[in-house]
């Protein structure tokens, strides 16, 4: 049965890529499609970039007149830089990103945020018996690396729950350390994505899921451009942005729905389909859930960020807050 | 001779220093004038005030001893494996023929892609870059060593072979001071490729080094922190290029003398 | 009649084929017998294994067939008895003249004042005093092979093995070498086979020449230098008798040309 399913994904999926290189390549099919560069901040087959992969797969953003190329960058600040430079039209960060890189003169805003929730979580290994954060005291805890958002939103929690950074060890260990850490013990908690967190529960460990928003504004992923793009082409802007929150709504509204899409766009993780549904559920629950009005930015979370980051020393210098993103493209 | 030196010196040190300040001052006001973004080539004196930051905040001094251990184990221990078994191999045929396919194999290998692995198998301490550096050093001294024992004069070798002199003998008092020379040109080029391994195995993770600064200043969008940390492993590897030409110089003192850098 | 110090029986050296080149015979039945205090020169086209001889000599290398004897003992490896010089001088670049002179000695184990002051006199009678502690590439390509002259006589051996050693020098050191040579010999008292393709430095330096086939090399001709002033080469070039000797010397060598 798991057999057939996979063949005939995996047949729809060579389907999908051939249909994908025949548009990409054949001027005839594509009506002067502007081509542009979407960068990630990750690997392009990583779940977190559903919505992307769904509107592109279903024709939203062609719909829209543009063709876009997905593309991977060294993280937020490197997408951010990049796309300040012009080496990419739009690009995707975290919500501290713009935070971080404008105070460096990197003159980019974010123009949409994906989800209410926060895209890191805090893991704590349930045979640990640690049911309340406040009693991660003298426990090891995970994170990616030391100039993450997730260390930062690890900072921020932790002050809020009456604990400095030496009141616990905190091990800096790379994405696949990370779950190693978590699987063999060493480490009782972490914070990261979910992709981390189904990683170790493949290696057999269960864990308890707690949201960092209890304590810190963590946020969601965002979309960034550049102030350029904002002033002289926002019919552009719009073009990235609406898309990307059609197939975040259709996600929300039906995850089941979402997963068959989403294989169907990334035939590359048919394989692993029990494992995607679990991300993508998570992050139609956890982080993609919960906005008022889908896209937009809440101010006064990203006030609380910002004084935090001055506090800590993670930024030198904050810049006005409407410096940092629009709402303007949401609506 | 010296006097030709002197006589050519003199204006070549003050072309030499022009270039510098022409270079300072292109790096300061060009990228401005051509409308390129600070955050993109941040001008010199930016780069400098952010230098004067990272030592006040950004512990930068603690970053640049722990960076500059790191290079000094792993150019001792990567020099002394390269220098040892390249002598090894040099001096049994029989090895060498059984080992070169693997050392080959090893040396086209791209160490710095190994930088990942060991921090996965060893964990974010200095023993990651360590490795990598004393990978990378490894090769250049090895070859040559044993391409310097190769070349030896077989009539050289006769000659304390006539004297009745022991394969020991001939090792300590003929081959090992006939390749200096080329150990240290190995020397000189592991010097550099050290200051890569180390600042590689850094990059992947861990919390102390110019590695882990350049991650942060580039993790923040911040260019002058990454020329300023570019600037520092610069320093770094003159000081340790430096080091192997002063012992070079002295340990070939026999030799005729060159010009700095020469080569 | 004085005792014989450096002797080949019947020897023939063949190298076995490699996958390089095919296997030679590089020299064949040769027998030579180098009295106590005379300078032998061995003349031959080039290739006709006139190195090999003198490997053999060395205890560098040994014969396929026959054997080699120095000293009355037959030679099984490299030993004290002999000394060698080629066109190269193979002064070690990291060592002073003085500490070049006493490497010989050195791996023989003479103490290091001893061999100081052998090295130092060595280097007087080669007229190289006031240069002990330079290096080699700080002398003339004429000094430096003075100071292997001096190297090769420190150890004091009973034969002398030279291969082409002037070779590399101008025509005016040469002749100053070559008497400085012939003087160091004399005085010594020493036993040379002196290998050369120069007619007139073998015509002016030697007791007697003999002359070589092309490979397989063999002995074809014995030629006594019936003159006096072996110790004064540029006296004794200067004499019109050298004339039939390099006559004859240059129709042997012609005729060994024209052999295959």
């Amino acid at each position: 049965m798991t057999n057939t399913i996979n063949r005939k994904t995996f047949l729809r999926g060579v389907g999908a890529a051939g249909a994908a290189f025949a548009l990409g390549r054949g001027p005839a099919l594509a009506q002067a499609r502007q081509q542009i560069t979407y960068m990630f901040a990750g690997p392009t087959v990583l779940p977190a970039f559903a919505p992307h992969m769904i509107a592109k797969h279903k024709g939203y953003f062609a719909a829209e007149g543009i063709e876009p190329r997905f593309v991977t960058g060294q993280g937020g600040a490197d997408v951010a830089t990049q796309v300040g430079a012009g080496n990419a039209e739009a690009g995707g960060g975290i919500g501290d990103t713009t935070m971080v890189v404008r105070p460096n003169g990197v003159p980019v805003r974010a123009v949409a945020l994906l989800g209410g929730g926060g895209l890191h979580q805090l893991f704590i290994r349930e045979d640990s018996g640690i049911t309340d954060p406040r009693n991660l005291r003298g426990k090891t805890i995970g994170v990616q690396s030391f100039q993450d958002t997730s260390y930062y939103a690890l900072l921020g929690t932790l002050a809020r729950l009456g604990l400095t950074r030496n009141d616990v060890t905190i091990q800096a260990a790379g994405p696949a350390g990370i779950v190693q850490l978590l699987v063999n013990g060493t480490a009782q908690a972490m914070v990261g994505v979910f992709d981390f967190a189904l990683a170790a529960e493949a290696g057999g460990v269960r864990l308890r899921r707690f949201s960092l928003r209890d304590y810190f504004p963590s946020m969601a992923q965002t979309v960034i451009v550049s102030d350029t793009s904002i002033a002289q082409r926002p019919q552009l802007v719009r073009a990235i942005v609406r898309p990307l929150l059609k197939a975040l709504g259709e996600i929300i509204a039906d995850p089941t729905k979402a997963i068959d899409d989403y294989l169907a766009a990334v035939p590359e993780n048919a394989g692993r389909r029990e494992q995607m549904a679990a991300a993508i559920r998570a992050y139609a629950q956890y982080v993609y859930a919960g906005q008022a009005q889908l896209g937009a930015f809440n101010p006064d979370e990203l006030r609380t960020l910002q004084e935090f980051y001055l506090r800590e020393g993670i930024i030198r210098r904050a810049v006005p807050l409407d410096e940092l993103y629009t709402n303007a493209f949401v609506s | 001779m010296s006097r030709t030196a002197t006589a050519l010196g003199q204006p070549a040190v003050l072309v030499s220093m022009l270039i510098g300040v022409i270079f300072v001052a292109a790096w300061e006001w060009l990228p401005g004038m051509l409308g390129v973004a600070r955050f993109i080539i941040p001008p010199a004196s930016a780069v400098a005030e952010e230098i004067v930051f990272m030592f006040a905040r950004e512990n930068l001094l603690y970053h640049t001893a722990v960076t500059s251990l790191s290079v000094a184990i792993g150019f001792v221990l990567g020099a002394a494996l390269g220098a040892a078994i390249g002598y090894a191999l040099a001096v049994s045929p029989t090895a060498e023929f059984a080992l070169s396919p693997y050392i080959l194999a090893l040396q086209i290998a791209p160490k710095v892609a190994f930088a990942p692995l060991f921090v996965m198998w060893f964990g974010f301490n200095l023993m990651p870059k360590i490795l990598v550096a004393t990978l990378i050093v490894f090769f250049p001294v090895m070859v040559n060593v044993l391409g310097a024992v190769r070349q030896i004069d077989r009539d050289q070798i006769n000659l304390g072979r006539a004297f009745n002199a022991t394969r020991l003998e001939l090792f300590w008092k003929i081959e090992v001071p006939a390749s200096m020379p080329a150990l240290f040109a190995g020397l000189r080029i592991a010097a550099t490729l050290a200051v890569i391994g180390v600042i590689v195995g850094e990059l992947v993770g861990g919390s102390v080094g110019l590695g882990y600064l350049l991650a942060f200043g580039q993790g923040q969008a911040n260019t002058p922190m990454v020329f300023g940390v570019i600037i520092m492993l610069t320093l770094i590897g003159l000081v340790a290029y430096l080091a192997v030409v002063v012992a070079e110089a002295r340990v070939l003192h026999y030799m005729p003398k060159r010009d700095f850098g020469a080569r | 009649m004085a005792a014989v110090r450096l002797e080949f029986r019947n020897v023939t050296r063949r190298f076995a084929p490699t996958r390089r080149s095919e296997g030679v015979t590089a020299i064949e039945g040769v027998s030579i017998a180098v009295r106590d205090r005379e300078v032998v020169s061995l003349i031959g086209p080039s290739g006709c294994g006139k190195s090999t001889l003198l490997n053999l000599s060395a205890g560098l290398d040994g014969p396929s067939v026959g054997e080699v004897f120095v000293d009355g003992a037959k030679v099984t490896g490299p030993n004290s008895h002999v000394a060698f010089m080629l066109q190269k001088d193979l002064l070690l670049p990291w060592r002073t003249i003085r500490e070049n002179v006493e490497f010989g000695l050195e791996i023989r184990k003479v103490p290091a004042t001893q061999r100081r002051e052998i090295a130092l006199g060595q280097l007087k009678i080669c007229h190289l005093d006031g240069f002990e502690n330079h290096y080699p590439h700080q002398l003339s390509g004429g000094m430096r092979q003075r100071a292997a002259l001096a190297r090769t006589m420190a150890t004091d051996p009973s034969v002398v093995l030279m291969d082409e050693p002037f070779s590399a020098l101008d025509a005016q050191t040469k002749l100053v070498l070559q008497k400085d040579m012939a003087q160091t010999l004399s005085r010594l008292g020493k036993t040379c086979l002196f290998i050369t393709h120069d007619l007139a430095e073998a015509v002016a330096l030697s007791d007697r020449v003999l002359v070589m086939s092309k490979r397989p090399g063999r002995i074809i001709e014995e030629i006594a230098i019936d003159l006096p002033d072996r110790d004064d080469p540029i006296a004794r070039r200067s004499s019109e008798k050298v004339t039939p000797y390099l006559r004859r010397l240059t129709e042997l060598l012609d005729v060994a040309h024209a052999d295959v």
